[in-house]
């Protein structure tokens, strides 16, 4: 039991590093002990080797070297060493490689597309009136572009997202009208149509812009549609309908809603 | 293709022939289309005059088209004079049975997934029932009788028309174009993710959506002389009407939106509901 208790006093005792009191007690019991005596002439062995191995002093060019890189690391490096604005340049860096360039490509649309916003509010107040009205001809000119040929697409629910892009532009432009009627009159989806027949109401002070309201109303065949027209042809309260709803009237096949609407219409406009 | 195809329309004729079988009241024809391009979404379209249009999506890689008329019933009901003639006509002779009219035509085309299903239906009342694959888009019309019924198709769009009729569609995917001018509009969205817009009209039918709890959507209503019912769930624009503004020529005009707006969750792409008799109805499922 009591050899146990030396043992990790060994290495001490060898060193010379123990106080006088458990140097004096290891000696009295080496004596004794000879198992003890043997465990440190094993140790006396190791350290003699260790001793040998000679401790390898680092040379000036290398610690130059950790110098160099150190205030290299520290230029780029956020943490302690770094100022706020190399962080933040970092954070820019690490962002950058983070999104794709779709996402880029993206944000970069939105950027334009809240730019040209933006401008269209602040008229005339960011660069001189002329210009700005150049730019905002060309934004109307690609926003009507954009509605004619969604006004093609095969999906009736692209058309009638087309026909809802012309409540965006600022002017009556003729092509834009000229395809609403031809949507009105041509457009085999009813709901198409309908949407058509509201972007055109919205113009319906025009002269023009009634007749071929009025017009249209020969070609419709469908109730729904009839009705909707006669409705916004009501509204307009020109005397001269009268004249062409009851030419209407005369029709053959005319739906029994269709002559309802008629009759009505006629009261209101007396 | 072309190669395909006629292989197609000559299976077509081929079960004509092995398939129009006769029951006792309704002359019934079923045909198998196998598409051109197995898998891949397709379109279908089915212009009928007389009869119901019922679409359902099936899980198999064909489109499966049933016809059913019962053409001298419809063909004497819609004949107001005469009823003791009707009669005669309707009891056969003793020791006969009635094989029904089979004098009808059915033209199925397929080309490039497309599916058109056309009936010569002026006469006689021709019920459709079509089986397609999910991902079909449609487009459905009838011009007098009949209803249309869609169920479970997840299709680019569907394009729905009718006159008499009422448009059922459930679980379907927007965007969705339904009209009719006496019938309702009932639709249940699974899905309401495309950013593309529906609208639905009717004259004197009630307008009547569901849409899935988690959808996003912008509504605008219409009814001139119904109600417009919403779901709790759905944000009612209490705010003034639109008023829009024009001038020309010194002249102000002034005219205020007869729409009425919500929002459901926080609002996305446009459904417009607009009838004139009708009620619109809007819920949100629970």
């Amino acid at each position: 039991m009591e050899k146990k208790d030396f043992k990790p006093y060994l290495i001490e005792y060898l060193k010379d590093e123990l106080d006088e009191e458990t140097k004096k007690e290891i000696q009295s019991k080496l004596k004794v002990d000879l198992e003890l005596q043997e465990e440190l002439n094993e140790m006396q062995v190791v350290f003699g080797e260790l001793n040998k191995v000679s401790i390898q002093k680092p040379d000036m060019q290398l610690k130059e070297n950790f110098q160099k890189m150190m205030e290299e690391n520290t230029a780029q490096a956020p943490g302690l060493f770094s100022s706020s604005i190399s962080n933040i340049q970092n954070w820019i860096n690490n962002f950058q490689v983070t999104i794709s360039f779709k996402q880029m490509a993206y944000a970069a649309v939105l950027l334009l597309v809240g730019f040209f916003i933006g401008y269209n509010q602040n008229t005339g107040t960011i660069i001189s009136g002329e210009k700005n009205q150049e730019l905002s001809m060309e934004i109307e000119e690609l926003r009507k572009n954009m509605m004619l040929t969604l006004l093609e697409q095969p999906s009736a629910s692209e058309r009638i997202k087309a026909v809802n892009i012309s409540y965006d532009l600022e002017d009556a432009d003729p092509k834009v009208i000229e395809a609403l009627f031809f949507t009105l009159n041509n457009d085999k989806n009813s709901n198409v149509r309908l949407a058509a027949l509201e972007a055109l109401t919205r113009y319906s002070f025009n002269k023009k812009i009634r007749n071929g309201l009025t017009e249209s109303l020969r070609h419709q065949n469908k109730p729904l549609i009839q009705i909707a027209l006669i409705d916004v042809l009501t509204e307009m309260h020109d005397k001269s309908l009268k004249k062409e709803f009851n030419d209407l009237l005369q029709q053959g096949e005319l739906d029994s809603d269709v002559k309802e609407k008629i009759n009505e219409s006629l009261e209101i406009l007396m | 293709m072309k190669y395909i195809s006629k292989i197609n329309s000559l299976l077509v004729l081929l079960m004509f022939f092995s398939l129009s079988g006769f029951s006792q009241e309704i002359s019934k024809k079923s045909v198998i289309v196998p598409l051109s391009k197995p898998g891949e979404p397709g379109k279908l379209y089915v212009e009928i005059h007389n009869g119901s249009i019922k679409v359902s999506g099936h899980d198999g890689k064909e489109v499966i088209v049933v016809s059913k008329t019962n053409a001298l019933e419809q063909q004497h009901s819609s004949n107001s004079e005469g009823e003791e003639k009707e009669k005669s006509k309707d009891n056969p002779p003793e020791g006969m049975r009635v094989v029904g009219n089979n004098a009808y035509a059915l033209d199925i085309i397929e080309s490039d997934n497309k599916v058109k299903v056309d009936t010569d239906s002026h006469y006689s009342n021709i019920d459709l029932e079509i089986q397609v694959p999910k991902n079909f888009a449609l487009y459905l019309e009838n011009h007098r009788n009949g209803n249309i019924e869609v169920d479970n198709i997840k299709g680019v769009e569907i394009n729905a028309e009718s006159h008499y009729g009422s448009i059922t569609l459930a679980n379907v995917n927007s965007p969705i174009l339904a009209d009719t001018h006496h019938g309702d509009i009932i639709v249940t969205f699974s899905d309401v993710n495309s950013e593309n817009p529906s609208a639905f009209s009717s004259y004197n039918g009630n307008i009547d959506l569901t849409f899935p709890k988690k959808g996003n959507a912008t509504i605008k209503t219409k009814s001139e002389r119904g109600n417009i019912y919403t779901d709790m769930a759905v944000t009612v624009n209490d705010s003034d009407p639109k008023v829009i503004t024009k001038s020309k020529n010194g002249t102000n005009y002034y005219s205020v939106e007869k729409w009425n707006y919500g929002k459901i969750n926080s609002g996305g792409p446009e459904f417009s509901a607009s009838t004139s008799k009708g009620n619109v109805y809007i819920r949100v499922q629970k």
